[in-house]
């Protein structure tokens, strides 16, 4: 990952008109994307993630402040600038994919070197053996023929991204790509797209809502709540020093306590457990009863009442333990995450 | 660094040099403007033109009092008015038929959908007459039958209730129950479910339920219908003969083909019922709006889900459904293929009833290739340009956001109030008077223009309603991707809406080989379609070679409704497909 910035956005805001008057959806968002890094941008529902990426992408004019791509300006309210998708020189994967299913999947994968051919200066040979190598990356070559509505979602997706990176762009944006795929397309494509990105050394955006897509595949995430960036930072960072508690229980699992004037945040792997009530005296555990008990396929994941309120936990799948069972846990010195 | 640019336009030079001024936003709700309000301008300033034909305009208010103070204007506006009972009779029955073919799924839901269809791309014009030979009140033979029996007549086709029935009957009962069918599919049918489920009987879930759930849009089709028939022309200039200046738009052709032609007096009568019909047509276009909100109702539909209705119900509802289409619509239709085959249309007591010379006659006189060529090219030439303008101006108005979206909706919605009559009116006026449309009088390039204005409202309609349907990812990948605004449409967007495309071409189509009003004051000499001359021959009593010509006409008519049935079931049901006539 190259440390030379290739997208800096700057105070970007934007609104919507509503039935009900204008709905603010970015308020003044500061953004800087490295050269070959993998960042994506995770919140819940209704965060303006998606809205920032078609800003970035140009499908949307900013409100307010402007956005940088490789150096040049692409957009800027103050100037009444904002470039159109086509002079950006992106790509992009939408969550529906956006394959054109009256096209082959060959003439979808090479539609972004047919428009650019001549601003590229390409030759027909030329797209031919992009088009062709891009089809091996995503393993859709042996389907290069077929009409792209024929293809299954996971497919679809494949020639999609494909589609996105054939010409090289300066950014392939990702907007909830896995997000209509199931549990194990889903991680096939996590692979997938961590290794063309390694492999071709592009720079990547995404935004998603899902946490364990955000954590496993990028450099940094960013945060994002109510059209702000509220945490920017590597995974592990996020994930074990929260900025606030939003961060803290949007990301990951856990449970917030007040411990010695402190509210803490307590992750389900923070806290031992033991299925049985503690022996008097014994230092370090507290007495729990068990609230709800959730199989997992590979943990089990318990709702535990005890002085400090409802803990979650996690046991493995092999643990014998039911509702209102009387238990033990103990938290680590520490252990937890304080909050501010 | 590079230039100003708004996403998502043609950046053509030419579309340049208009945006350094305005922005193309602002040029396109210029440009839509055109058509929109043109009509209205030229309609109001010639109503205060008191100058005689060939002379200069002369300012004066003389046509407006003359109007006002004639007694028939308030009579001609409360005929009109009564007359358009017909909508709520045709909501119900519409109703009851488009539930039946999407909710209740009853045996021979596809045909009944298709027969709607059919009746909808009918010519109006010629299946009068089957009605005539049905109803007259003199020969008509369901009168001749219940006379046989000892009683009075009972029916009278020249009569406010015979045109009243023709309207409900081949108009607004086909094109109610096509605008409520789509709204019954985009219904999401758990509630009715749950109500079936919960032990209501099917009355109760069609009142408590199903109604309540789609009245927003039965109400705009009932406005949309409404509208129309304030409109209506031809049926009744056709029965209404017995009463003088019978509704508004026949006392407006009537003075302008007067001679001398009252054309001032006609404009402001014309801008009268205007003033009435876009007060309706701006109503019906924030009711769109309104609809449009209230989508929230709106769930995955029933199209291929099973209906939880008794077979009992279904069998009793699919006899009741099948037997009212066959007497509405099959039997004049039969009817006026029996008139082309009689000697004397009407007189079934002849020694000799049928023959075939009306049709050798018809196919056999050099006007009938004339006219079927004025048919055939004014029908393409209106239909090929119409559909891509409009499925441009649909893309375009895609684009829009906030007050210029409202504006530019309102715009294509109001030549939805504009009668065929007063806007070939106007399109007379606008080619006799402006130097630079001199040119195009004597050609049919305003029958052209005529048309494609008033079918604007629908045709941009069906493209919207497509476009929305479309994921709009299609469009923002290709531009992405590097492709302009023109390759973008052409590549994309052009190809995927191709099913909506087509049946636009056909509804222009259908709607300019049988149209009467809007071209019968601008058709150049000479030029005369087969609806064109059927009126004629039916406003001659020609009764005989009108119901050949007809016949040809619903023919034509029969297969464009064909097509348009099957690229409406492609489409999923013609969504919306709002139509021209009540």
């Amino acid at each position: 990952m190259s440390t030379g910035s290739i997208l800096r956005i700057e105070a970007l805001g934007k609104g919507f008109a509503a039935p009900r008057g204008r709905v603010e959806v970015l308020h003044g968002v500061d953004l800087t994307v490295a050269a070959g890094e993998f960042l994506s941008i995770l919140g819940p529902s209704g965060a303006g993630k998606s809205t920032l990426l078609r800003l970035v992408a140009g499908l949307e004019a900013p409100d307010t402040g402007r956005i940088v791509l490789a150096g040049t300006t692409v957009a800027d309210a103050a100037r009444r600038l904002n470039l159109p998708p086509d002079r950006r020189g992106l790509g992009m994967v939408f969550q529906s994919g956006g394959v054109w299913p009256h096209m082959s999947v060959r003439d979808n994968v090479s539609f972004p070197l047919v428009a650019r051919a001549r601003a590229l200066g390409l030759r027909h040979a030329e797209i031919a053996a992009k088009t062709d190598e891009a089809l091996r990356l995503v393993s859709m070559a042996a389907l290069a023929g077929r009409r792209a509505g024929e293809l299954s979602g996971g497919e679809k997706q494949r020639v999609a991204l494909a589609r996105a990176v054939v010409a090289a762009p300066r950014i392939v944006l990702l907007d909830e790509p896995l997000a209509s795929l199931d549990a194990n397309l889903r991680e096939q494509m996590r692979g997938l797209l961590r290794d063309l990105q390694d492999r071709l050394g592009l720079t990547f955006v995404q935004v998603s809502h899902d946490q364990v897509d955000a954590l496993s595949m990028s450099h940094r995430v960013a945060v994002m709540a109510a059209g702000r960036i509220v945490q920017i930072g590597r995974p592990e960072d996020i994930y074990r020093r929260p900025a606030s508690a939003f961060v803290a229980t949007f990301v990951g699992e856990g449970s917030v306590v007040e411990l010695e004037g402190r509210r803490l945040l307590l992750r389900p792997e923070d806290i031992g457990f033991a299925a049985a009530a503690p022996t008097a005296g014994e230092p370090g555990w507290i007495a729990g009863q068990v609230i709800s008990a959730a199989y997992l396929g590979a943990r089990r994941r318990l709702v535990v009442g005890c002085t400090l309120g409802a803990l979650t936990v996690d046991v493995s799948a092999g643990a014998e333990v039911a509702a209102g069972q009387a238990c033990a846990l103990r938290i680590a010195p520490g252990m937890g995450i304080a909050l501010k | 660094m590079q230039t100003t640019e708004s996403a998502g336009f043609p950046a053509s030079r030419v579309s340049r040099a208009v945006r350094g001024i305005l922005g193309w936003r602002s040029a396109f709700l210029v440009l839509l403007a055109v058509p929109a309000l043109g009509p209205v301008g030229v309609i109001l300033a010639q109503s205060f033109d008191t100058s005689g034909l060939g002379e200069p305009f002369r300012f004066g208010v003389g046509a407006w009092r003359a109007v006002l103070g004639a007694p028939e204007t308030l009579s001609t506006f409360t005929t009109s008015l009564l007359l358009t009972v017909r909508v709520p009779a045709g909501l119900a029955i519409g109703f009851a038929i488009a539930w039946a073919v999407v909710r209740l799924r009853v045996p021979g839901h596809q045909v009944f959908e298709y027969l709607c269809w059919f009746a909808y791309f009918l010519p109006t014009v010629p299946m009068v007459s089957g009605w005539v030979l049905l109803m007259d009140r003199d020969f008509g033979l369901l009168n001749a039958a219940v006379a046989g029996l000892g009683l009075p007549a009972p029916f009278d086709i020249r009569s406010p209730g015979g045109i009243v029935w023709v309207h409900l009957s081949l108009q607004t009962v086909p094109l109610l129950t096509i605008l409520m069918i789509p709204a019954l599919r985009l219904l999401d049918r758990t509630p009715e479910d749950a109500a079936l489920v919960a032990g209501a009987r099917p009355a109760r879930v069609l009142g408590r339920v199903v109604l309540p759930l789609v009245a927003p849009a039965i109400l705009l089709a009932g406005l949309a219908s409404w509208i129309k028939a304030l409109e209506a022309f031809e049926v009744e200039q056709l029965l209404g003969e017995r009463v003088a200046s019978f509704v508004v738009s026949t006392r407006i052709y009537g003075m302008v083909s007067s001679e001398p032609p009252r054309m001032a007096e006609a404009m402001a009568l014309s801008m009268i019922f205007l003033l009435l019909l876009l007060g309706l047509g701006l109503l019906y276009s924030r009711a769109l709006r309104w609809r449009g909100q209230g989508a929230a109702n709106r769930g995955e539909g029933s199209g291929g889900a099973r209906p939880s209705y008794g077979t009992l119900l279904r069998r009793s509802v699919s006899v009741a459904v099948g037997l009212y289409l066959a007497i509405t619509i099959l039997l004049p239709f039969g009817m006026l293929v029996m008139g082309s085959f009689m000697k004397l249309f009407g007189f079934f007591a002849l020694d000799q009833v049928w023959t075939t010379s009306n049709w050798s006659r018809v196919l056999g006189s050099a006007s009938f290739g004339a006219s079927l060529r004025a048919t055939l090219t004014l029908g393409l030439a209106t239909a090929l340009p119409g559909a891509l303008l409009f499925g441009l101006i649909a893309a375009g108005m895609a684009r829009l956001r906030g007050p210029q979206a409202a504006a530019a909706s309102v715009l294509v919605w109001l030549p939805w109030a504009f009668p065929g009559i007063i806007l070939g009116v106007a399109i007379l006026e606008v080619s006799l008077t402006f130097p630079g449309m001199r040119m195009l009088h004597g050609t049919i390039a305003p029958l052209i223009l005529g048309l494609l204005i008033r079918d604007l409202p629908i045709g941009v309609h069906v493209m919207r309603n497509a476009l929305a349907e479309t994921d709009s990812t299609m469009a923002d990948a290709a531009r992405i991707s590097g492709a302009g605004w023109l390759r973008t449409f052409l590549r994309i967007s052009l190809p995927l809406q191709m099913p909506a495309l087509t049946l636009v071409f056909l509804i222009l189509f259908a709607g300019a080989i049988r149209d009467v009003g809007t071209i019968l004051l601008v058709a150049p000499p000479g030029f005369q379609t087969l609806s064109l001359q059927t009126f004629n021959y039916i406003s001659n009593s020609q009764f005989e070679m009108a119901t050949v010509l007809g016949t040809i006409v619903a023919l034509l008519a029969l297969a464009v409704s064909v097509l348009a049935h099957l690229l409406g079931r492609r489409l999923g049901s013609v969504r919306s497909a709002v139509g021209t006539r009540a």
